[in-house]
């Protein structure tokens, strides 16, 4: 019975694009559809979740099933598997992505007033690929699926975007794909290499250093494309300024994550001795990207843009986070990737409403609105007091955790990675006060309707898990520990495959000087 | 002991009854129902909330009592689980947190009490009760914490009220601004406590090697020397980078003047009363690392002795009634510091305790004459308030005899503890001459405080009107309060008699047991001792500059404000540095605001003509390259993707190739 659990994660919201793609219904009767697929899609996702055995570290409700080989020019061909998994890395994601397909569409129930069927489709394909990405323990179905959750964002900010739409997704499309391309190379060099693309295989694989350190490099080109790290990041902001409110939302607070997910699945899971040799850099181009970020995002005036720019800072955080490479890092790393996708998809769901209301998103726009509407002033203080890290919300513990593993690792990268715990309430106070305080300075917005009850329930949806995660962080990172730890596992064997190559290699460079010596003398 | 969590949890459920309270006063409010607002039952809700704190505080400081350490915990284990050292959600009922919420309860209920008066008729009527009980319950998690994590819980949440409620008439840009500056002044400090925070749990370890964010781990680990010096002189600044934040130290005092933009009753309960004494409650709470590090300790005696004086020259002039209590708080609370920073401990403490009753009385009575004068804080525009407020006018005579440091008030004395403290105390800087500028400096900060004390209560009670308004008695719920404080103010005194006047000293016997960690060392004022002879001196030389800065305060001011201006026109070029604030705040503008306000237009320009040109001008040059190439002129998307990825594709390979 369990095993039918994750095929369905991803089969839901598949055929309910099948569904709503041939279904005769009219506007509002297709809406329905799919929002019902939508929230059988985040039922199942907490069923998961509580399901879930957080004692173990391993894969479980596992399917797997023989789907094709790939021939080689020599020897056997390698087998390609269905397989799909769940353990304590992805747990997290997939609930939360299953939690925020509800909210995807009753964001966009107010913008979307042309090829509304094609756009429902376009969305459930979107949660498909996406649990596919998360769900996936093999290689080759993972680029599937990758690929797969590329095609729908680009439709959807292509034909439902602003006016620089066309600009955006070709920016976003392009960039991404030319990172996957990159990765499809190292995938294909190891299928052939090591005769299998099972993930968790290849974990065990010891594959030489040098080796790993190639491949970790085309894969981190692709995940540091997608997270964005620092100088990688343009994108974003294009795509978000540009993408209906739906897109923001799953952008920030999914996809994003795919690349760091990524980092920690398959560059630190199959390639820890690359991993812990380029450790350090990433996670100073983090914390690079904290504070280029944040000044990016003090610099901004329109809504999207900012809080697009704090995404570039606070993914810069997960990432220090996970490249600390130890415990409290890892988890914090993990937790992180969900408060961001709660808190930055309030954010973006919120100037969604303001832009419903009044077609601009400029900040100078508004002021004073917590006079005229104030629980949407109310949510927003939340959402902001969140994604600046505020104990008894969800931001601390994740903030928090991330940082004490960077300080672990190194006292500077942790004071580094901290000073964005200043320049993030600088910026975002300053945004929530120009927005909700002051006087109204704008005639339109005396007459601004607050909060409906469509806005009001995806906004619930997201403000439960962000106040249960600030009160009982221990219940969403005990999951993820058995998995971290075995990760921590992985990190060891890599650093002692490390250790030994430097040895190898230092008694070789002592072999060669003695050799110079030796004709020295002899000279 | 399960009656812990009852403590902050009574104004927690306070403040999402007035939350839901509120909700419905908004939602009648849009309905056009024109409901009032029942104020009556937010204001019980509100004060039973704090009042019910304070019962359980009560009997906690009576249950503790009989306890073989005189403490009692309550731990909810692995709240947040790091992988290392673990985070529990745990408090503790010992001497010093005992006292912490016996005066934020107390204090806070009768300041409660009193806004139920103050914020009558204001339209957020229950989302102001709404703050102000929030704001207790994250004080009383602050000072109930076990260890520093959760100690940041209540650290923050203090913070975040703080930020609510000065900008609580958040139509008024410069207050919503206010707020703001608060906020992140607070948050440069918190940068630094996190740090400690991290540091203390990493190298305070026990004799196994393994860390803790307890307390009482890692002032154990500092007692047993299990940290190298430096680390603890490194957590020690550390966290008085926080403590300067909080509790409004040079260089971060900035955002406390701005501060009063808030309602009064804000004003005495969170910037005078309790929050802004959570910086020198940390000092205290963790003095082991005080103890031990040398440089840490006196850094805390040095600024706190410079912030003294500094802001009491600026409360010399200022206008506003309640800028002359900020100023005069940011100098008490250097006086704190000062008295922490040489080992003073116990007096530091008493003399917060004293400054919580008459700072909160003299920001009430200040609050009482704004309202009766119908939202004038101008001081130059009052005088002669004598007579339409006489109940006002006497407690905050008291409240101004016990800062001023007039004999036999409870501020003489623990000011005097504080002075004596330092030049008996732990030598600054390992140089007992330190100590002894640094009394002098405390004395003339004694000399000013007089001085201000007495000028505000001349120009704002004593001689002519100069205001056009008649004055408005106001309510009882506002007076019985002010009478309460004062009557605290006075009897605060006995809580720790100089021992010249015997051996009663209940305050510091009290605390003996958290004060006394580490044997003598961690009392060191007491260590060294003064003479009875020596102690007598002091006082009198206390009582002398008190009566001559009250002296000079009724001299200039006791004829109206025509011999003020005089002097002030006699040195303008003092007088106007002194009103416009040493220019410090345009400094901190000129130097940080435009420099991070710049750097944001500067990344915007790097970020869009530099790394995006350079992203555009790789796909521009693919684009040309494939459109030679090719000799295509409709090579758009096709020719475009096609040649990146070729691109990278050939990179890649070569790397592969490579290896």
């Amino acid at each position: 019975m369990n095993d039918w659990i994750l095929p369905l994660l991803v089969g839901i919201p598949a055929l309910g694009a099948l569904a709503v793609a041939l279904a005769p219904a009219k506007r509002d009767g297709l809406f329905s559809l799919a929002l019902l697929f939508c929230a059988a899609e985040a039922a199942l996702a907490i069923f998961t979740f509580t399901k879930f055995d957080g004692t173990n570290p391993n894969e479980q409700f596992s399917f797997s099933r023989p789907w094709f080989a790939l021939p080689t020019g020599a020897g056997e061909a390698v087998p390609v598997a269905f397989h799909l998994g769940i353990d304590g890395l992805s747990l997290l994601l997939v609930a939360l992505s299953g939690l925020l397909a509800p909210v995807i569409l009753l964001s966009a129930k107010g913008h979307i007033e042309r090829r509304e069927r094609e756009f429902l489709v376009w969305s459930l394909v979107m949660i498909a690929g996406m649990q596919g990405v998360f769900l996936s323990r093999d290689l080759l179905l993972f680029y599937f699926f990758w690929e797969i959750s590329l095609i729908p964002l680009y439709f959807i900010i292509g034909i439902w975007g602003g006016p620089r739409r066309v600009y955006a997704t070709v920016k976003f499309f392009l960039y991404t794909l030319a990172g996957s391309v990159v990765m499809l190379i190292a995938l294909l060099y190891l299928a052939y290499n090591f005769g299998t693309v099972a993930i968790q295989e290849l974990s065990t694989k010891d594959i030489p250093v040098r080796a790993q350190l190639g491949c970790f490099l085309a894969f981190a080109l692709a995940f540091a494309i997608k997270v964005p790290m620092v100088p990688f990041h343009t994108w974003l902001p294009d795509a978000h300024v540009e993408a209906p409110t739906a897109g923001s939302i799953v952008l920030a607070g999914v996809l994003l994550k795919m690349g760091t997910y990524g980092f920690l699945r398959l560059g630190v899971g199959m390639f820890p001795a690359a991993a812990v040799q380029c450790g350090p850099w990433i996670a100073g181009i983090g914390a690079a990207g904290i504070i280029y970020g944040s000044l990016l995002a003090y610099g901004q005036s329109d809504m999207k843009k900012l809080i697009a720019c704090s995404s570039v800072a606070h993914m810069g955080t997960i990432v220090v986070g996970m490249f600390a490479l130890n415990a409290a890092g890892l988890r914090g790393g993990i937790l992180q990737m969900i408060n961001h996708g709660l808190s930055t998809g309030l954010l973006f769901l919120l100037v969604g409403v303001l832009y419903e209301r009044r077609h601009v998103r400029e900040i100078a726009e508004f002021g004073g609105l917590a006079q005229v509407i104030p629980a949407f002033a109310v949510v927003l203080t939340v959402a902001t007091f969140s994604s600046i890290g505020l104990p008894g919300l969800n931001g601390f513990p994740g903030e928090f955790l991330c940082l004490k593993g960077a300080f672990d690792a190194s006292p500077l990268l942790g004071a580094a990675a901290a000073v964005g715990t200043v320049l993030g309430a600088v910026y975002m106070l300053s945004m929530l006060r120009r927005v909700a305080f002051g006087p109204i300075t704008r005639g339109e917005n005396q007459k601004l309707i607050d909060l409906n009850g469509r806005e009001w329930a995806s906004a619930i949806i997201l403000l439960i898990p962000m106040v249960w995660i600030g009160l009982q962080p221990s219940l969403f990172i005990k999951p993820t520990e058995p998995a971290v730890d075995l990760l921590i596992s992985q990190i060891e064997k890599g650093r002692r495959s490390l250790a030994l190559e430097n040895g190898a290699s230092l008694k070789i460079a002592n072999a060669g000087a003695a050799e110079t010596g030796k004709s020295g003398g002899r000279r | 002991m399960s009656l812990l969590p009852l403590i902050p949890l009574f104004p927690l459920v306070g403040a999402a009854a007035c939350a839901i309270l509120h909700a419905r006063t908004l939602a009648a409010r849009r309905r056009d129902a024109g409901a009032a607002q029942n104020e009556r039952v937010v204001g019980a809700i509100a004060t039973l909330a704090i009042v019910a704190s304070f019962a359980v505080s009560v009997a906690g400081f009576f249950i503790i009592q009989h306890e073989p350490e005189r403490r009692v915990a309550w731990i909810v284990s692995n709240w947040i689980p790091t992988g290392g050292q673990t985070i529990d959600f745990g408090f503790v009922l010992d001497p010093l947190s005992s006292v912490m919420c016996l005066v934020v309860s107390g204090v806070g209920a009768l300041i409660h009490m009193y806004a139920t008066g103050y914020m009558r008729g204001d339209k957020g009527y229950a989302r102001f009760f709404t703050y102000l009980n929030l704001f207790v319950a994250a004080m009383l998690i602050l000072v109930l914490a076990d260890s520093l994590p959760i100690l940041f819980i209540g650290w923050e949440g203090v913070g975040l009220c703080s930020y609510l409620l000065i900008g609580f008439w958040h139509e008024n840009m410069k207050y919503a601004e206010a707020g703001q500056k608060a906020f992140v002044v607070n948050r440069i400090g918190d940068f630094g406590f996190l740090l400690a925070m991290f540091g203390a749990a990493t190298w305070c370890v026990d004799a196994a090697g393994k860390g803790s964010f307890q307390f009482a781990a890692i002032n154990e680990s500092v007692l047993a020397g299990h940290v190298e010096p430096w680390q603890v002189t490194v957590i020690g600044l550390l966290l008085f980078v926080g403590a300067c934040g909080k509790s409004a130290q040079l260089p971060l005092y900035v955002w406390l003047p701005d501060a009063m933009a808030g309602p009064t009753p804000v004003s005495a309960l969170i910037h005078a009363a309790t929050m802004v004494t959570a910086g020198v409650y940390l000092v205290i709470r963790m003095h082991p690392i005080f103890d031990a590090s040398v440089l840490a300790s006196s850094v805390v005696a040095c600024v706190g002795a410079a912030t003294a004086l500094f802001a009491a020259t600026m409360g010399l002039v200022a206008r506003d009634i309640k800028k002359v209590l900020a100023y005069s708080t940011i100098s008490q609370l250097g006086f704190l510091f000062l008295g922490a920073g040489c080992g003073a401990y116990d007096a530091s403490f008493y003399h917060l305790v004293t400054h919580a009753f008459f700072k909160a009385l003299l920001f009430l009575g200040a609050g009482a004459v704004i309202l009766a004068m119908h939202h004038e804080q101008d001081l130059f525009k009052m005088g002669g308030l004598k007579r339409a407020l006489p109940l006002e006018y006497r407690t905050m005579f008291v409240g101004a005899a016990a800062l001023a440091g007039i004999p036999l008030m409870s501020g003489f004395f623990s000011k005097d503890e504080i002075l004596g403290g330092v030049l008996a105390g732990r030598p600054v800087f390992g140089n007992e001459q330190i100590n002894l500028v640094l009394y002098v400096v405390g004395a003339a900060t004694a000399l000013m405080t007089a001085f201000y004390t007495f000028r505000l209560i001349y120009l704002a009670f004593e001689g002519e009107s100069r205001s056009n308004e008649h004055p408005h008695a106001n309510p009882a719920s506002m007076t019985i309060p002010l009478a309460a404080l004062a009557l605290l103010t006075i009897a605060a005194a006995a809580l720790g008699l100089p021992s010249v006047f015997g051996e009663f000293k209940p305050l510091e016997h009290w605390l003996n047991p958290v004060l006394e960690l580490g044997g003598e060392s961690g009392n060191a004022a007491k260590a060294h001792g003064l003479s009875h002879s020596a102690q007598w001196l002091l006082l009198g030389a206390s009582a002398a500059i008190a009566m001559i800065g009250y002296s000079l305060a009724r001299a200039t001011y006791g004829g109206g404000l025509a011999k003020s201006r005089a002097r002030a026109e006699a040195m303008p070029g003092i007088y106007k540095t002194l009103v416009d604030r040493w220019y410090v705040d345009e400094l901190y503008h000129a130097v940080f605001t435009k420099t991070l306000r710049l750097a944001g237009v500067v990344a915007g320009l790097f970020d869009a003509y530099v790394v995006d040109g350079a992203v555009n001008g790789v796909a521009a040059s693919a684009k040309r390259a494939a459109a030679a190439a090719r000799g295509l002129a409709d090579g758009k998307l096709q020719s475009y993707s096609l040649w990146f990825g070729a691109g990278a594709v050939a990179l890649v390979a070569a790397v592969l190739l490579l290896i």
